[in-house]
C-alpha cells in the first residue's frame, strides 16, 4: 500500500512541498517568534488574499498577485509606522482586513463563474503542481541563503537592533530584507496550509524546538525537522481518512506541542524533586 | 583634550521639549555621571550622543576615530532569547560593513576571551542569557561594548535594581576603566555617582547643576 501511495505524482509533489515548506518555516518561524512579528505575519498573509483576487481579475497566476500584495503590505506597514508613528498593531489590523476585503471585491468583479477560494484560504497540498514545486524550490533556496549567509547579523538584529545601529550597521536595510523574506515564505505556505492557517505552521515548530534548545541555530534546525515530521504524518492521515491536509497537519502539531511540553514539565519536576531529596538527605 | 563637545543642543519631540540649550565639554579619560529626574532628558541625551537621534538644534562633536561603546539598560532585554553569553559578546565584534559568510576571526575570539577574563565572567561563556543574574547580565553587556575597543563608553542605568555589593563592584570596575576610557553613566544612583564620578551633571531639560572634582 505504501509503495502505491508514493507512486502518484501528486503525492510525490505533496511530500516535496511539505519538505520545502517545513524548511522555510523552520528558518523564518523562529525569526518571527523571537522578533515578535507573529501578528505582522498574519497581516501580511491576509493582505496577500487581495493579491490573489487581483490575479484572478487580471487573469494572471494568482500567487504572483499574492506575492506582490504581501511584499507591498509588509513594506508599507513598516514605512507608515516610521513616518506617522502609528501603533503597528493598528496598521496590521487595517492591512489584514483591507486585504481580505479587496480579495472578495476583485473576485466578485472577475467575469464568469467565481473560482473556489477555499484552497487559498485553507490550503490543499494535494493539488500542488510540478511548476509550483519549482517556484517553491527557488524561493526557499533564496530564503535559506539569505539567512545563513549573514546569520550573525540576523541574530544580533533580532536580539538588539539598537546596538547594531550604534555599531553603524544599516538596520533599515536588514528590516526591509527580512520583511521581503517573510512575504516570500508566506506565499510559499499558502498552497500548503492556506492563508488562515499559516500562523500555526510558523509558530508551532519553533515553540516545540524551544522546548529542547537555547540556541537560535539549533532552534531553526529542530523546527525544520519537526515540521517535516508532522507534515508527513499529517499528509498520510489526511490521505487515509480523506480529511483536509492543512488542518490535519496543524492539529497534529498542536497536539504534539502539548504532549511534549507536558512531558518536559514533568521531567523538570522530577529533576527538581530529585535535587530537593538530595538536599533534604544531606541536611 | 576634549572627547565630546556639545554646543547649544536642543531636542524636541514634536512640540514637547526634551533637552534645551545644552552646552557640555567632556575631557578624555574622565568619568562623567549624569543624573536627574525621570523625564529630564537623560535617555534622550544618550541617544543623541550615540547618533540614534538627530538633534533639533545645536551640534554634537565627537573626537575623530573615537569608537563609542554602548551598554543599554539590561532590564529591557528579553532574557528568553535563544543566545548564550559568548555569542552575545561576539556581537560587539561585528564589522559595520556586512559581507556574506563572514565569521569571527581568531583575533575576535581572543579579544572576547581577554575581556571575559578581565570581567571575571569566563566560566559563564556557554550559559544562555536567561540563566544569568542581573549583575552577570550587566557584565556581559559591558563586555559586549568593550570588545569593540571603545574610547568612550556610555552606560544607561548600569546598576539599577542590583544589590548594593554588586552595585559597588560595577562602579569600581567603571572607575578602573576610566583610566584609559571616557566613561559616561546615566543613573539614579546618587551615592555611587557622587563617590566615583569625576564630574556630575544634573539634567532636567537643561543642565541645572555641574559638579567638578
Amino acid at each position: 500500500m505504501v509503495i502505491a501511495f508514493f507512486s502518484y505524482t501528486f503525492i510525490q509533489n505533496a511530500f516535496m512541498a511539505a519538505v520545502l515548506a517545513s524548511i522555510v518555516c523552520g528558518i523564518i518561524g523562529p525569526i518571527i517568534v523571537e522578533k515578535h512579528l507573529v501578528s505582522m505575519s498574519g497581516g501580511i498573509a491576509h493582505a496577500s488574499f487581495g493579491g490573489i483576487g487581483f490575479g484572478y481579475l487580471l487573469g494572471i497566476e494568482p500567487i504572483i498577485g499574492g506575492l506582490i500584495f504581501s511584499i507591498g503590505a509588509s513594506l508599507s506597514i513598516s514605512t507608515i509606522k516610521k513616518k506617522t508613528n502609528t501603533n503597528s498593531d493598528i496598521l496590521i489590523g487595517m492591512f489584514w482586513a483591507v486585504g481580505m476585503a479587496l480579495g472578495i471585491l476583485f473576485i466578485s468583479l472577475t467575469p464568469g463563474y467565481p473560482p473556489d477560494m477555499t484552497s487559498y484560504l485553507f490550503g490543499d497540498i494535494l493539488t500542488v503542481s510540478s511548476l509550483y514545486i519549482k517556484i517553491m524550490l527557488v524561493l526557499s533556496t533564496l530564503i535559506t541563503f539569505s539567512i545563513i549567509s549573514i546569520f550573525n547579523y540576523w541574530r544580533a538584529y533580532l536580539f538588539d537592533e539598537e546596538f547594531l545601529k550604534v555599531l553603524g550597521i544599516n538596520i533599515l536595510r536588514l528590516e526591509r530584507v527580512l520583511f521581503i523574506l517573510i512575504s516570500l515564505s508566506i506565499v510559499i505556505l499558502i498552497k500548503v496550509v492556506g492563508i488562515i492557517l499559516i500562523i500555526a505552521l510558523l509558530t508551532i515548530p519553533p515553540a516545540i524546538a524551544k522546548l529542547f534548545t537555547d540556541n537560535l541555530k539549533s532552534m531553526m534546525i529542530i523546527s525544520s525537522f519537526v515540521g517535516v515530521l508532522f507534515s508527513f504524518i499529517g499528509l498520510f492521515i489526511s490521505y487515509l481518512y480523506n480529511i483536509p491536509s492543512g488542518a490535519t497537519i496543524i492539529l497534529l502539531s498542536v497536539i504534539g506541542y502539548f504532549i511534549l511540553s507536558m512531558l518536559k514539565i514533568n521531567h523538570t519536576k522530577k529533576i527538581i524533586n530529585y535535587f530537593n531529596r538530595q538536599v533534604i538527605r544531606k541536611g | 583634550m576634549y572627547d565630546i563637545d556639545i554646543e547649544d543642543l536642543s531636542v524636541y519631540y514634536g512640540s514637547v521639549c526634551a533637552l534645551k540649550n545644552i552646552n557640555l565639554k567632556v575631557k578624555s579619560q574622565k568619568f562623567l555621571g549624569i543624573t536627574g529626574p525621570n523625564g529630564g532628558g537623560k535617555t534622550t541625551f544618550i541617544k543623541v550622543l550615540l547618533g540614534l537621534l538627530k538633534p533639533t538644534r545645536g551640534s554634537v562633536f565627537i573626537k575623530r576615530d573615537s569608537v563609542i561603546g554602548y551598554v543599554p539598560q539590561y532590564v529591557f532585554f528579553d532574557r528568553r532569547f535563544p543566545i548564550d553569553v559568548l555569542d552575545t559578546i561576539l556581537m560587539g565584534r561585528l564589522p559595520n560593513k556586512i559581507r556574506l559568510f563572514q565569521g569571527f576571526s581568531v583575533e575576535d575570539k581572543k579579544c572576547v576571551q581577554e575581556v571575559m577574563e578581565y570581567l571575571r565572567i569566563r566560566d559563564l561563556s556557554n550559559r544562555q542569557i536567561g540563566q544569568l543574574s542581573g549583575g552577570q547580565m550587566q557584565k556581559v553587556l559591558i563586555a559586549r561594548a568593550l570588545v569593540s575597543d571603545p574610547k568612550i563608553l556610555v552606560l544607561d542605568e548600569p546598576a539599577a535594581s542590583l544589590d548594593s555589593s554588586t552595585k559597588k563592584e560595577i562602579y569600581e570596575m567603571l572607575h578602573k576603566l576610566s583610566k584609559d576610557k571616557t566613561i559616561i553613566v546615566v543613573s539614579h544612583d546618587m551615592e555611587e555617582i557622587f563617590s566615583y564620578a569625576d564630574n556630575v551633571i544634573f539634567l532636567n531639560k537643561t543642565i541645572q547643576h555641574y559638579k567638578n572634582e
